[in-house]
């Protein structure tokens, strides 16, 4: 015992640390069960032809800690019309793999349903082995259940989606990148037509038919294809694009897209984004604006933001910064200040020039409020103030002076009838003159 | 007289008609000045315009891998769906975004990990430009969420606290998963012509759905085989020996019928899924084992690969 535990015993202190060390990693290894799952659960083939095609995914999920291999089955009545890519998996640890199932009805099926099954059995790449008498090694498996309908009708259904094209240096053809998903049963091959019109989309500088491949029913594709723009002199062009299937236009999209400078990829720029400080202001306030470039290139560069203010759609001003040196991976703000003078909402937007280039346009937007809580009492009510002193300066004039419209009509007709009285009176009063006269000239022509 | 009278009569409606006229011309200047009345082209006619907050819209919903999800056995899947959101008033107007993930029971109801998830994580994945900014949300969906129709939700708030929604229709798969705790079974020393102690399995339901168990010997068609080359093998399905299990504890090996062939259809015993509201945990329900040796004609020892495989309940 003593030499056992004597440091100078070499043997017996390997041995030991040596059963120590197997005791960790007997202790560390992976524990695994039985444990597997497979979806989906069910998988409906429907509306297929007869020498048709359809494809689908299944996937497989190892929860163990340990690789598996998964074993693929196809099983029943459409067994020999299943095949996958790839016939097998190996999935590691916690991981999930997918396997592409491909059903092919032979050409000399009948319409109807048909049933199948597709099993995916999980064996584990490690697993310890006992001795025992009689015993059961156990794996774990998962079957999903498979229906195919057969018919006779073709189904057309074809949609683009994901349309872009690169801009590339003079000399070089334009990469046109698209994807579209046949949801049909018959293969279809789109037709592309594409017309370049120069930058003011006046002139057609370039015209190409183009195939892209075929698309299998259920099938969903992405593909490049190379427009032949080697010929197109350095600047912006427009393509419109359009897809069609079966002499049937399916798609169309006008996209915009640059020839550039040889080597001007090496010059390259980020408009991040432009940001006010005030999105919510009022007439003239100050608004500060930055412009967010960011040098993605291999180049310093000079930049400068250049950009408009439209007040409900209307151009009203423009606005610009100082020019900066950007310097490579760097990020800068190219800052500008704006007064908004009116109410509204102002949209403003621009490029950041940077070295002869220019970015894509962005904007914000400014909404300009009238701020009544800075008003003082005279200001703010200063429209009733003046229209009540009209109001009163015209009632108290009447007052004062007894206007027209204020006398009374049963006045009026008293003093009326009163100048009548006086005038009835004066003539009476020149009727008794001229009887008086007549009286005293008789009485002269009598006395003679 | 009298149009000594009328003469003044009308002096004195000339003399009112003109201060009349002098109280109006007053008026008019007054209102002019303060810009009342606008009469003339240089004359400013000042509004009031009230910018009404516009409430944010969200655009088309479109998740990573697309709207069909597969999810995980026994843990959880991650969940990741994106949106722009555009509001007239600015960019910079966009407050926040929430999110929901639900199957057929609605965005309203209670959140329940088999079909109603409330707490999404939703981040501004762009700075934000004009009027537009992207965000995206993300949403972490148990093992055991139902597979049926289910709808993505997004919410965006402004900072007028106008909100704007949106949906899209998503499929959760039917997820097929077994988890058998025990690799191996072993019956230990049994004696010619004896029945073994009774062995137990657990089995989980670790997916989505019910699930029916198809139970085989799938290496030896039909039975175990013997590693004495002197020795027979071990026929799984005789009529009164071989290899027999049971649902029942302490089941006896001539009452049941569900013994072990090379062609078993799946047995009609489902194995429920798990049905918590909460984070969930896959339920598990046991499986006994018997073997019976034949009288005579064994030794060594013997072995075979039993297969138990899961198979959505029809």
């Amino acid at each position: 015992m003593d030499s056992f535990f004597d440091l100078r015993n070499n043997d017996g202190y390997l041995v030991c640390i040596s059963s120590f060390v197997l005791f960790c990693i007997l202790m560390s290894c992976p524990v695994f069960g039985g444990s597997f799952a497979a979806a989906p659960g069910t998988i409906a083939f429907e509306n297929m032809l007869k020498s048709g095609y359809a494809e689908t995914e299944i996937f497989a999920n190892n929860p163990e800690d340990v690789p598996v291999d998964v074993e693929i089955i196809a099983e029943g009545q459409i067994a020999e019309w299943l095949s996958f890519y790839p016939e097998s998996l190996v999935l590691g640890s916690h991981s999930t793999g997918e396997s592409l199932v491909i059903i092919r009805p032979p050409w000399d099926a009948a319409n109807g349903q048909y049933e199948g099954t597709i099993t995916l059995v999980s064996r584990p790449r490690y697993k310890p082995t006992h001795d025992v008498q009689y015993g059961l090694n156990i794996e774990t498996a998962v079957i999903l259940k498979v229906s195919a309908e057969v018919v006779g009708e073709q189904i057309v259904d074809y949609s683009v989606a994901d349309m872009s094209l690169e801009s590339v240096e003079v000399g070089y053809g334009v990469p046109l990148t698209f994807s579209g998903k046949n949801d049909g049963n018959v293969r279809v091959t789109p037709k592309i037509i594409i017309d370049v019109y120069d930058s003011n989309q006046s002139v057609v500088v370039l015209s190409k038919n183009m195939t892209a491949d075929s698309v299998m029913p259920t099938v969903k594709k992405t593909e490049t294809i190379n427009i032949p723009t080697e010929s197109l002199s350095v600047g912006q062009y427009w393509a419109n694009i359009s897809v069609s299937v079966f002499d049937e236009i399916i798609y169309m999209e006008m996209i915009t897209f640059d020839i550039l400078e040889e080597g001007a990829l090496l010059l390259s720029g980020d408009f991040v984004q432009l940001i006010s400080n005030r999105p919510w202001s009022s007439p003239e306030d100050i608004v500060r604006l930055d412009a967010i470039f960011m040098n993605t290139g291999q180049m310093s560069a000079n930049v400068k933001f250049k950009g408009e203010v439209y007040l409900d759609d209307e151009l009203i001003d423009i606005i610009e910064s100082d020019e900066m040196f950007s310097d490579v991976g760097s990020i800068i703000n190219l800052t500008m200040y704006y007064v908004p003078e009116l109410v509204g909402t102002y949209r403003v937007e621009g490029i950041v020039y940077y070295s002869g280039k220019s970015t894509y346009t962005k904007g914000t937007v400014l909404n300009v409020f009238s701020d009544t809580q800075n008003n003082n009492f005279l200001v703010e009510y200063k429209y009733l103030i003046t229209m009540a002193s009209v109001l009163f300066l015209i009632f108290f004039s009447m007052k004062v002076f007894g206007g027209i419209f204020g006398r009374p009509k049963g006045d009026m007709d008293a003093i009326s009838q009163k100048y009548q009285n006086i005038d009835k009176s004066f003539d009476d009063a020149t009727r008794k003159g001229e009887r008086l006269k007549r009286k005293i000239r008789h009485m002269k022509y009598s006395r003679r | 007289m009298l149009n000594h009278f009328k003469q003044k009569e009308n002096d004195v409606f000339m003399n009112k008609l003109l201060y009349i006229l002098a109280i109006l011309s007053i008026s008019v200047i007054l209102l002019d000045g303060t810009n009342v009345i606008a009469d003339g082209a240089n004359d400013d006619l000042t509004a009031s315009v009230s910018i009404g907050s516009s409430a944010p819209t969200v655009g088309a919903i479109s998740c990573v891998g697309g709207e069909t999800f597969t999810l995980n056995s026994e843990t959880t899947k991650l969940v990741n769906c994106s949106a722009t959101i555009t509001d007239l008033n600015g960019y910079q107007d966009i407050n926040s975004v929430r999110g929901a993930f639900y199957s057929s029971a609605g965005e309203g109801d209670a959140a329940d990990t088999r079909d109603n998830y409330k707490n999404a994580t939703c981040v501004f994945t762009e700075a934000g430009t004009g009027t537009t900014r992207d965000a995206e949300c993300s949403f972490t969906v148990y093992f055991h969420a139902n597979p049926t129709s289910w709808t993505v939700y997004m919410n965006a708030t402004d900072d007028g606290d106008d909100t704007g929604t949106n949906t899209v229709a998503a499929t959760v798969n039917s997820l097929v998963a077994l988890n058998v705790t025990e690799t191996e079974i072993n019956f230990g020393e049994v004696a010619l012509g004896a029945t073994s102690s009774e062995i137990t399995t657990n089995i989980k339901n670790t997916g989505n759905v019910d699930i029916d168990l198809n139970i085989n010997e799938t290496l030896y068609n039909g039975y175990m085989n013997c590693t004495d080359v002197a020795s027979d093998d071990i026929q799984t399905d005789a009529a009164s020996t071989g290899i027999r299990y049971n649902t029942t504890n302490g089941f006896t090996f001539a009452d049941t019928v569900w013994n072990v062939t090379a062609t078993n259809a799946l047995a009609d015993v489902s194995w429920v899924e798990a049905d918590q509201n909460g984070a969930p945990t896959a339920p598990t329900t046991p499986l006994y084992w018997l073997i019976k040796l034949p009288a005579d004609g064994l030794t060594g020892s013997c072995s075979t690969t039993i297969r138990i495989a899961a198979a959505e309940s029809s």
